[in-house]
Protein backbone atom coordinates (compact mmCIF):
# COMPACT_ATOMS: atom_id res chain seq x y z
CA UNK A 1 0.00 0.00 0.00
CA UNK A 2 1.12 3.47 -1.19
CA UNK A 3 1.49 6.20 1.87
CA UNK A 4 1.86 9.00 -0.53
CA UNK A 5 -1.16 10.33 0.78
CA UNK A 6 -0.22 10.49 4.21
CA UNK A 7 3.35 12.32 3.79
CA UNK A 8 4.25 15.38 1.77
CA UNK A 9 7.56 15.73 0.15
CA UNK A 10 9.80 18.50 1.97
CA UNK A 11 13.40 17.70 -0.24
CA UNK A 12 15.67 15.22 -2.67
CA UNK A 13 19.09 14.25 -3.14
CA UNK A 14 21.27 12.15 -4.02
CA UNK A 15 23.76 10.87 -6.91
CA UNK A 16 23.38 8.48 -9.88
CA UNK A 17 23.21 5.30 -7.29
CA UNK A 18 21.46 6.73 -4.54
CA UNK A 19 18.36 8.78 -3.99
CA UNK A 20 17.51 10.40 -0.90
CA UNK A 21 14.06 12.14 0.28
CA UNK A 22 12.85 13.42 3.19
CA UNK A 23 8.96 12.94 3.60
CA UNK A 24 6.96 14.99 6.24
CA UNK A 25 4.52 12.87 8.28
CA UNK A 26 1.80 13.77 10.78
CA UNK A 27 4.01 12.83 13.73
CA UNK A 28 7.75 12.22 11.97
CA UNK A 29 10.09 12.60 9.21
CA UNK A 30 10.37 9.71 6.67
CA UNK A 31 14.12 9.85 5.71
CA UNK A 32 13.75 7.24 2.89
CA UNK A 33 17.01 6.39 1.10
CA UNK A 34 16.77 4.61 -1.86
CA UNK A 35 19.77 2.47 -3.46
CA UNK A 36 19.41 0.15 -7.25
CA UNK A 37 17.72 -2.41 -5.58
CA UNK A 38 16.93 -1.61 -1.88
CA UNK A 39 15.05 1.36 -0.46
CA UNK A 40 15.72 1.81 3.76
CA UNK A 41 13.50 3.95 5.78
CA UNK A 42 14.14 6.17 9.10
CA UNK A 43 11.56 7.96 11.03
CA UNK A 44 12.16 10.76 13.20
CA UNK A 45 9.39 11.74 15.27
CA UNK A 46 8.84 15.46 16.02
CA UNK A 47 8.91 14.52 20.39
CA UNK A 48 12.20 12.66 19.61
CA UNK A 49 14.04 15.52 17.77
CA UNK A 50 16.49 17.50 20.16
CA UNK A 51 18.34 19.55 17.26
CA UNK A 52 18.41 20.18 13.90
CA UNK A 53 21.96 21.77 12.78
CA UNK A 54 22.76 22.91 9.33
CA UNK A 55 26.25 24.23 8.31
CA UNK A 56 27.37 25.80 5.08
CA UNK A 57 30.32 24.05 3.22
CA UNK A 58 32.64 24.58 0.50
CA UNK A 59 31.91 22.30 -1.83
CA UNK A 60 29.99 24.78 -4.24
CA UNK A 61 32.67 26.80 -4.21
CA UNK A 62 35.16 24.21 -5.59
CA UNK A 63 32.65 22.71 -7.85
CA UNK A 64 32.36 26.29 -9.44
CA UNK A 65 35.73 26.78 -9.49
CA UNK A 66 36.45 23.06 -11.07
CA UNK A 67 33.23 23.72 -13.71
CA UNK A 68 34.60 27.35 -14.81
CA UNK A 69 38.16 25.71 -15.14
CA UNK A 70 37.05 22.89 -17.42
CA UNK A 71 35.13 25.38 -19.48
CA UNK A 72 37.59 27.26 -19.96
CA UNK A 73 39.92 24.54 -21.03
CA UNK A 74 36.95 23.53 -23.67
CA UNK A 75 36.35 26.69 -25.10
CA UNK A 76 40.40 27.28 -25.48
CA UNK A 77 40.55 24.05 -27.05
CA UNK A 78 37.31 25.02 -29.42
CA UNK A 79 39.66 28.31 -30.49
CA UNK A 80 42.63 26.51 -31.32
CA UNK A 81 41.81 23.15 -33.40
CA UNK A 82 39.21 23.05 -36.14
CA UNK A 83 36.96 21.07 -37.89
CA UNK A 84 34.77 18.29 -35.86
CA UNK A 85 37.26 18.33 -32.50
CA UNK A 86 36.51 21.95 -33.08
CA UNK A 87 33.01 21.64 -32.37
CA UNK A 88 32.96 18.96 -30.18
CA UNK A 89 35.15 21.56 -27.74
CA UNK A 90 32.88 24.33 -28.60
CA UNK A 91 29.59 22.12 -27.86
CA UNK A 92 31.46 20.52 -24.50
CA UNK A 93 32.52 24.41 -23.03
CA UNK A 94 28.77 25.39 -23.93
CA UNK A 95 28.19 22.40 -21.42
CA UNK A 96 30.29 23.38 -18.84
CA UNK A 97 28.75 26.86 -19.18
CA UNK A 98 25.61 25.73 -18.39
CA UNK A 99 26.33 23.59 -15.72
CA UNK A 100 28.08 25.72 -13.80
CA UNK A 101 25.60 28.85 -14.22
CA UNK A 102 23.22 26.37 -12.87
CA UNK A 103 25.28 24.83 -9.91
CA UNK A 104 25.94 29.22 -9.58
CA UNK A 105 22.24 29.92 -9.31
CA UNK A 106 21.11 27.03 -6.84
CA UNK A 107 22.91 28.88 -4.13
CA UNK A 108 25.47 27.28 -1.15
CA UNK A 109 25.85 23.78 -0.47
CA UNK A 110 25.32 22.62 3.12
CA UNK A 111 25.02 19.58 5.30
CA UNK A 112 22.26 19.08 8.00
CA UNK A 113 21.94 16.86 10.85
CA UNK A 114 19.35 15.51 12.79
CA UNK A 115 20.20 14.77 16.67
CA UNK A 116 17.57 12.75 18.74
CA UNK A 117 18.94 11.60 22.11
CA UNK A 118 19.94 8.00 20.28
CA UNK A 119 21.69 9.30 17.00
CA UNK A 120 23.17 11.89 15.03
CA UNK A 121 22.15 11.60 11.58
CA UNK A 122 23.35 13.69 8.47
CA UNK A 123 20.50 14.00 6.00
CA UNK A 124 21.78 13.81 2.35
CA UNK A 125 18.31 15.04 1.10
CA UNK A 126 19.04 18.59 2.05
CA UNK A 127 22.47 19.73 0.08
CA UNK A 128 21.11 23.75 -0.68
CA UNK A 129 21.40 25.68 1.83
CA UNK A 130 18.39 27.74 0.76
CA UNK A 131 16.51 25.04 0.60
CA UNK A 132 17.32 23.57 3.90
CA UNK A 133 16.73 27.01 5.75
CA UNK A 134 13.43 26.97 4.14
CA UNK A 135 12.72 23.13 5.58
CA UNK A 136 13.87 24.14 8.89
CA UNK A 137 11.58 26.77 8.80
CA UNK A 138 8.68 24.35 8.17
CA UNK A 139 9.78 22.01 10.69
CA UNK A 140 10.88 24.16 13.76
CA UNK A 141 7.42 25.00 14.45
CA UNK A 142 5.53 21.65 13.96
CA UNK A 143 8.38 20.32 16.14
CA UNK A 144 8.28 23.21 19.06
CA UNK A 145 3.96 22.23 19.05
CA UNK A 146 4.20 18.89 19.71
CA UNK A 147 7.21 19.28 22.27
CA UNK A 148 5.01 21.42 24.09
CA UNK A 149 2.05 18.98 23.82
CA UNK A 150 4.18 16.22 25.01
CA UNK A 151 5.69 18.16 28.08
CA UNK A 152 1.96 19.49 28.79
CA UNK A 153 0.87 15.79 28.66
CA UNK A 154 3.47 14.54 31.20
CA UNK A 155 3.16 17.09 33.89
CA UNK B 1 23.51 22.64 30.64
CA UNK B 2 23.07 21.78 27.06
CA UNK B 3 25.55 20.75 24.88
CA UNK B 4 25.50 20.91 21.09
CA UNK B 5 28.98 20.01 19.03
CA UNK B 6 29.83 21.72 16.08
CA UNK B 7 29.15 19.37 12.96
CA UNK B 8 32.30 20.39 11.66
CA UNK B 9 35.31 20.79 14.25
CA UNK B 10 32.96 18.76 17.02
CA UNK B 11 33.47 21.74 19.33
CA UNK B 12 30.92 22.82 21.73
CA UNK B 13 28.22 25.23 19.83
CA UNK B 14 27.65 28.58 21.94
CA UNK B 15 24.38 29.09 23.38
CA UNK B 16 23.49 32.52 21.75
CA UNK B 17 23.75 30.37 18.41
CA UNK B 18 20.55 28.59 19.11
CA UNK B 19 17.67 29.04 17.35
CA UNK B 20 18.59 31.88 16.04
CA UNK B 21 16.86 31.31 12.10
CA UNK B 22 19.69 32.48 10.66
CA UNK B 23 23.02 31.64 10.15
CA UNK B 24 25.54 32.09 12.56
CA UNK B 25 29.24 31.55 12.91
CA UNK B 26 30.90 28.32 15.02
CA UNK B 27 32.91 29.56 17.69
CA UNK B 28 35.69 27.33 17.33
CA UNK B 29 36.06 27.19 13.46
CA UNK B 30 34.12 29.78 12.16
CA UNK B 31 31.61 27.57 9.76
CA UNK B 32 28.26 29.18 8.76
CA UNK B 33 25.68 27.22 10.69
CA UNK B 34 21.86 27.01 11.83
CA UNK B 35 21.40 25.40 14.97
CA UNK B 36 17.80 25.13 15.78
CA UNK B 37 17.37 23.07 19.65
CA UNK B 38 14.09 22.11 21.25
CA UNK B 39 12.98 21.36 24.30
CA UNK B 40 13.76 17.31 23.79
CA UNK B 41 17.33 18.34 24.03
CA UNK B 42 16.69 18.82 28.43
CA UNK B 43 14.40 15.49 27.99
CA UNK B 44 15.47 12.33 30.51
CA UNK B 45 16.07 9.40 28.23
CA UNK B 46 13.15 6.75 29.06
CA UNK B 47 14.00 3.12 29.96
CA UNK B 48 11.96 0.31 30.07
CA UNK B 49 9.94 -0.73 33.47
CA UNK B 50 11.83 -4.28 35.07
CA UNK B 51 8.76 -6.53 35.88
CA UNK B 52 7.18 -6.67 39.31
CA UNK B 53 8.20 -9.70 41.04
CA UNK B 54 5.41 -11.56 41.83
CA UNK B 55 3.94 -11.29 45.82
CA UNK B 56 2.50 -14.75 46.37
CA UNK B 57 1.24 -17.39 44.06
CA UNK B 58 -2.35 -16.54 43.13
CA UNK B 59 -1.40 -13.98 40.92
CA UNK B 60 -0.76 -13.90 37.20
CA UNK B 61 2.67 -14.39 35.93
CA UNK B 62 4.34 -13.00 32.89
CA UNK B 63 3.98 -15.79 29.78
CA UNK B 64 7.64 -14.80 29.31
CA UNK B 65 8.88 -14.68 33.29
CA UNK B 66 7.23 -16.59 35.29
CA UNK B 67 8.57 -15.10 38.47
CA UNK B 68 6.98 -11.95 37.52
CA UNK B 69 3.96 -10.27 37.53
CA UNK B 70 1.51 -9.59 34.78
CA UNK B 71 0.54 -6.32 33.72
CA UNK B 72 -1.14 -6.47 30.57
CA UNK B 73 -1.84 -9.63 27.75
CA UNK B 74 -0.75 -9.49 24.31
CA UNK B 75 -3.50 -7.95 22.41
CA UNK B 76 -2.54 -10.15 19.61
CA UNK B 77 -2.20 -13.88 21.24
CA UNK B 78 -3.48 -13.41 24.53
CA UNK B 79 -0.09 -13.82 26.54
CA UNK B 80 0.26 -12.29 29.56
CA UNK B 81 2.95 -9.79 29.75
CA UNK B 82 5.15 -8.52 32.42
CA UNK B 83 5.83 -4.51 32.28
CA UNK B 84 9.31 -5.22 30.40
CA UNK B 85 7.45 -7.60 28.23
CA UNK B 86 4.37 -5.14 27.24
CA UNK B 87 5.39 -3.57 24.15
CA UNK B 88 3.01 -0.57 23.07
CA UNK B 89 3.01 -0.04 18.81
CA UNK B 90 0.21 1.51 17.41
CA UNK B 91 -1.94 2.20 20.81
CA UNK B 92 -1.67 -1.90 20.95
CA UNK B 93 -0.30 -3.99 23.60
CA UNK B 94 1.92 -6.85 22.13
CA UNK B 95 4.64 -9.54 23.07
CA UNK B 96 7.55 -9.94 21.56
CA UNK B 97 7.11 -12.70 19.45
CA UNK B 98 4.00 -10.79 17.67
CA UNK B 99 5.51 -8.05 17.56
CA UNK B 100 8.35 -10.00 15.43
CA UNK B 101 5.87 -11.63 13.62
CA UNK B 102 4.11 -8.51 12.88
CA UNK B 103 7.41 -7.15 11.48
CA UNK B 104 8.54 -9.86 9.32
CA UNK B 105 4.89 -10.02 7.35
CA UNK B 106 5.49 -6.09 7.28
CA UNK B 107 1.75 -5.35 9.13
CA UNK B 108 3.38 -2.71 11.22
CA UNK B 109 4.13 0.01 8.73
CA UNK B 110 5.97 2.02 10.88
CA UNK B 111 8.43 -0.32 11.79
CA UNK B 112 9.87 -1.42 8.48
CA UNK B 113 13.39 -0.01 7.52
CA UNK B 114 14.24 -0.93 4.31
CA UNK B 115 12.16 -2.85 1.47
CA UNK B 116 13.73 -5.20 -1.63
CA UNK B 117 12.32 -4.04 -4.79
CA UNK B 118 11.77 -6.60 -6.70
CA UNK B 119 10.02 -4.58 -9.54
CA UNK B 120 13.75 -2.22 -10.22
CA UNK B 121 15.23 -5.23 -10.06
CA UNK B 122 12.99 -7.30 -12.95
CA UNK B 123 13.36 -3.90 -14.77
CA UNK B 124 16.92 -3.84 -14.68
CA UNK B 125 17.30 -7.54 -15.77
CA UNK B 126 15.21 -6.64 -18.98
CA UNK B 127 16.99 -3.50 -19.90
CA UNK B 128 20.42 -4.66 -19.65
CA UNK B 129 20.51 -6.84 -22.78
CA UNK B 130 19.05 -3.41 -24.87
CA UNK B 131 22.42 -2.04 -24.23
CA UNK B 132 24.00 -3.63 -27.55
CA UNK B 133 27.07 -4.72 -26.00
CA UNK B 134 25.11 -7.39 -23.38
CA UNK B 135 22.46 -8.87 -26.18
CA UNK B 136 23.69 -11.83 -25.96
CA UNK B 137 23.02 -12.43 -22.16
CA UNK B 138 18.56 -11.74 -22.73
CA UNK B 139 18.66 -15.83 -23.45
CA UNK B 140 19.65 -16.08 -18.98
CA UNK B 141 18.24 -12.17 -18.37
CA UNK B 142 14.87 -12.59 -20.07
CA UNK B 143 13.37 -15.88 -18.73
CA UNK B 144 14.89 -14.76 -15.29
CA UNK B 145 13.43 -11.36 -15.70
CA UNK B 146 10.10 -13.40 -16.16
CA UNK B 147 10.40 -15.27 -12.62
CA UNK B 148 11.11 -12.00 -10.87
CA UNK B 149 8.02 -11.04 -11.98
CA UNK B 150 5.93 -14.38 -11.12
CA UNK B 151 7.23 -14.90 -8.04
CA UNK B 152 7.40 -11.29 -6.72
CA UNK B 153 4.04 -9.88 -8.43
CA UNK B 154 2.54 -9.31 -4.80
CA UNK B 155 5.93 -7.91 -3.19
CA UNK B 156 5.48 -4.08 -2.30
CA UNK B 157 7.25 -1.70 -4.24
CA UNK B 158 8.97 1.35 -2.78
CA UNK B 159 6.94 2.65 0.17
CA UNK B 160 5.84 5.74 -2.03
CA UNK B 161 5.00 3.93 -5.12
CA UNK B 162 2.09 1.36 -5.33
CA UNK B 163 1.94 1.21 -8.71
CA UNK B 164 3.09 -1.77 -10.86
CA UNK B 165 4.26 -0.19 -14.07
CA UNK B 166 8.03 -1.69 -13.55
CA UNK B 167 7.02 -5.06 -13.45
CA UNK B 168 4.59 -4.35 -16.78
CA UNK B 169 7.39 -2.70 -18.68
CA UNK B 170 9.94 -5.77 -17.21
CA UNK B 171 7.31 -8.46 -18.70
CA UNK B 172 6.30 -6.74 -22.19
CA UNK B 173 10.66 -6.82 -22.61
CA UNK B 174 11.18 -9.53 -21.22
CA UNK B 175 8.37 -11.24 -23.39
CA UNK B 176 10.21 -9.30 -26.69
CA UNK B 177 13.31 -11.07 -25.60
CA UNK B 178 11.84 -14.43 -25.34
CA UNK B 179 9.95 -14.05 -28.87
CA UNK B 180 12.64 -12.93 -30.22
CA UNK B 181 15.08 -16.26 -28.92
CA UNK B 182 12.47 -18.34 -30.40
CA UNK B 183 12.04 -16.83 -33.75
CA UNK B 184 16.29 -17.34 -33.70
CA UNK B 185 15.57 -21.37 -32.56
CA UNK B 186 12.46 -22.27 -35.15
CA UNK B 187 14.27 -20.04 -38.07
CA UNK B 188 17.76 -22.50 -37.57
Amino acid sequence: MSLRKQYKRLCSGGHLFYRYTLWLGQDHLLYISAGMFVEEYKRFYFHDIQSLIVHQTESWKVWNIVLACLGALFLIMAIASDGPGAIMAGIMAILMVMITAANFFKGPSCAVYIQTAVQNEKLHSMVRLKKAQKVLDTLKPLIVLVQREVAVAER
Amino acid sequence: MIRIACPKCNGELSQNAFNTSSLTECNSCGVRLRADVFPAINKQTETGLPGEALADGTEASCFYHPQKKADSHCELCGRFLCALCDLEINAQHLCPACLEIGQKKQKFTNLENHRILYDKIALILSIIPFTLIFWFVSIITAPATLFVVIRYWKSPSGIMHSNKVRFVLAFIFAGIQIAGWTMFFVSL
